[in-house]
């Protein structure tokens, strides 16, 4: 059932990044052929640095539960399988965060 | 967990590792044709995309360039060997050293757009000094050169355990195949292939570690035997409140690892590469992402341990712990097209370290020497020689892999950089006095953790 759930997950995951990639492609392509420069400012707010304390005590604490109980060692795939879907899902919100004022 | 139970599979043979690394590298080598009719004009584009890399591709690249083939095999010879404190030291420091990039990188490109190489920063926070220039900029090609090296080490390593192939041979394979595609695509193709490597290291590897955990019985089976066995050092292998683990490599690891992404011109050309407005953003969803990745590979640390393997089983001649994730994969069982599966993990993680190290590479002798010394040079002579040093950067690295001379003091010029990097980035009014003492003070500290 794990394996199957993390197959189907994993294949997901893949569609969404090969579609993402390929619009990412697209876009580079359509982006050369202008001259206009991107002149935009960082969008990034200042509470980054939240979501920096975040991701490494979630890191700690995915570490740290495996050695309290058995099933935190069925966790960490599905986080490697959120990572691929954050970045395929970075390329269609790109453009929203570029429209930003 | 019988340990008598795992054999090798009898597919793995070296002709099919060969395959699979030049099929690996031909596949990179079609993405490079294509980018360079597509996406290159100028050496400009050559060497920073033209700074217009979005966020998808800044993200997907800096994860890939950062997952190097030693990270998704020392995290799990470093479980093995330390239990999860040895997963802990690894894994935390790593992911926090790229984001730690952010108000860098942002800061880089406020105060200074039109960059392209860390040299041309400091040769503009140092009133053009040619001698701290000069020192950055000869420092910068010796980390890229390690870069490389480390990569083909551990590429070679793989190939030879699962496939039985001469490391020798494997190294030689290795870089041909990168350099092959980096001499024709410069950055865009880095950023490509080094992105679609990304899904290759993350899903392959949440599946791999499934199968296993479903091969042995689970993790109530893994967890139980692991309770009761030590790897190699005695202690309990399922907590972090080891203090063997930060003495024995840990803080040494983590002042390394952020040395290693502050005064890497591998991280700085992505930099000024990705567009202005994505620059922060990647930088930190790609080391926050960054860290399912070692985590997930880490487990099969545990599973070495539960099944009571010694180093001496691993690999019999260099007894290496980072041995003990190819050993597993290759004898637990799985069928073939998963061990590739796994064998393609980590050439994706060499291939895109090693490729990104080169176009960093390139972009060093373009601007720091080239541009700088030869002000008048032509385009086209600025691309010839751009491309020359990824190849002559790659030929460099194998010879000294295949000869073993790798010298420990590249790593402390990495330390010192970064303290000079510091200095200079925020406080600008910081004297020669201070910098030198951080410089000095700094390698002092890891001369005495080493």
């Amino acid at each position: 059932m794990y394996v199957t759930i993390i197959m189907i997950l994993g294949v997901l995951a893949s569609a969404l990044y090969i579609a993402g990639q390929i619009k990412g492609t697209k876009d580079a392509l359509a982006e050369f052929r202008t001259t206009e420069e991107d002149e935009g400012e960082d969008t990034l707010s200042q509470a980054y640095i939240a979501y920096l304390i975040v991701a490494v005590i979630v890191s700690m604490l995915l570490i740290g539960l495996m050695g309290v109980a058995s099933f935190w060692i069925y966790v960490p795939p599905f986080f490697a399988i959120g990572s691929a879907a954050v970045v395929g899902w970075a390329f269609f919100i790109e453009r929203t965060l570029e429209r930003r004022p | 967990m019988d340990p008598s139970t795992l054999q090798v599979h009898p597919g793995l043979t070296p002709t099919l590792g060969y395959i699979v690394m030049i099929g690996l590298g031909a596949f990179s080598l079609i993405i490079a044709l294509i980018v360079r009719t597509k996406l290159i004009r100028t050496t400009r584009d050559f060497v920073a995309s033209d700074k217009r890399i979005g966020l998808g591709f800044g993200v997907g690249s800096l994860i890939s360039v950062w997952t190097w083939a030693m990270a998704v095999m020392m995290s799990t010879g470093l479980t093995y060997a330390f239990g999860i404190a040895g997963l802990f030291w690894f894994v935390v420091p790593n992911g926090f050293a790229v984001m730690l990039c952010t108000p860098f990188a942002r800061y880089l490109r406020k105060h200074m757009p039109q960059g392209y190489t860390i040299s041309e920063f400091i040769n503009h926070r140092f009133d053009k000094s040619k001698a701290a220039t000069g020192i950055v900029t000869i420092a910068m090609i010796f980390g890229i050169i390690l870069e490389i090296l480390i990569n083909l080490k551990g590429t070679s390593l793989v190939m030879s355990i699962i496939f039985g192939i001469e490391w020798r041979t494997a190294v030689i394979v290795g870089v041909a195949a990168v350099l092959v595609y980096s001499y024709f695509g410069g950055l865009w193709t880095s950023v490509m292939t080094a992105t679609l490597n990304t899904l290759m290291i993350t899903v392959p590897a949440a599946i791999i570690v499934a199968l296993i955990l479903d091969k042995i019985g689970g993790a109530e089976v893994l967890w139980t035997s692991v309770s009761t066995k030590s790897a190699l050092n005695p202690g309990n292998p399922l907590t972090v409140f080891r203090a063997d683990a930060p003495i024995g490599f840990g803080i040494t690891l983590a002042f390394g690892l952020i040395a290693a992404t502050v005064a890497d011109q591998t991280f700085w050309q992505k930099a000024w590469s990705i567009k202005k407005r994505h620059v922060g953003r990647s930088f930190l969803w790609a080391g926050a992402w960054f860290y399912p990745i070692p985590i997930t590979l880490g487990i099969l640390g545990l599973v070495g341990i539960g099944f009571g393997l010694t180093p001496e089983v691993i690999d019999p001649i260099g007894k290496d712990i980072i041995a003990v994730g190819p050993y597993i994969v290759s004898h637990i069982g799985l069928p073939l097209g998963f061990i590739i599966l796994y064998v393609l993990i980590i050439l994706a993680a060499c291939y895109s370290t090693i490729d990104g190290a080169s176009s960093a590479l390139s972009s060093v002798v373009a601007v720091d020497i080239c541009k700088r010394y030869w002000p008048a040079m032509s385009e086209k002579a600025l691309f010839i020689f751009s491309k020359l040093a990824m190849l002559i950067g790659g030929i460099i690295s194998a010879i000294i892999v295949l000869t073993g001379l790798i010298s420990p003091p590249w790593s402390l010029r990495r330390t010192r950089l970064k303290h000079l990097c510091y200095c200079r980035l925020y406080w600008p009014s910081s004297g020669p006095v201070l910098i030198h003492l951080g410089l000095w003070a700094g390698s002092c500290w890891q001369w005495r953790l080493v």
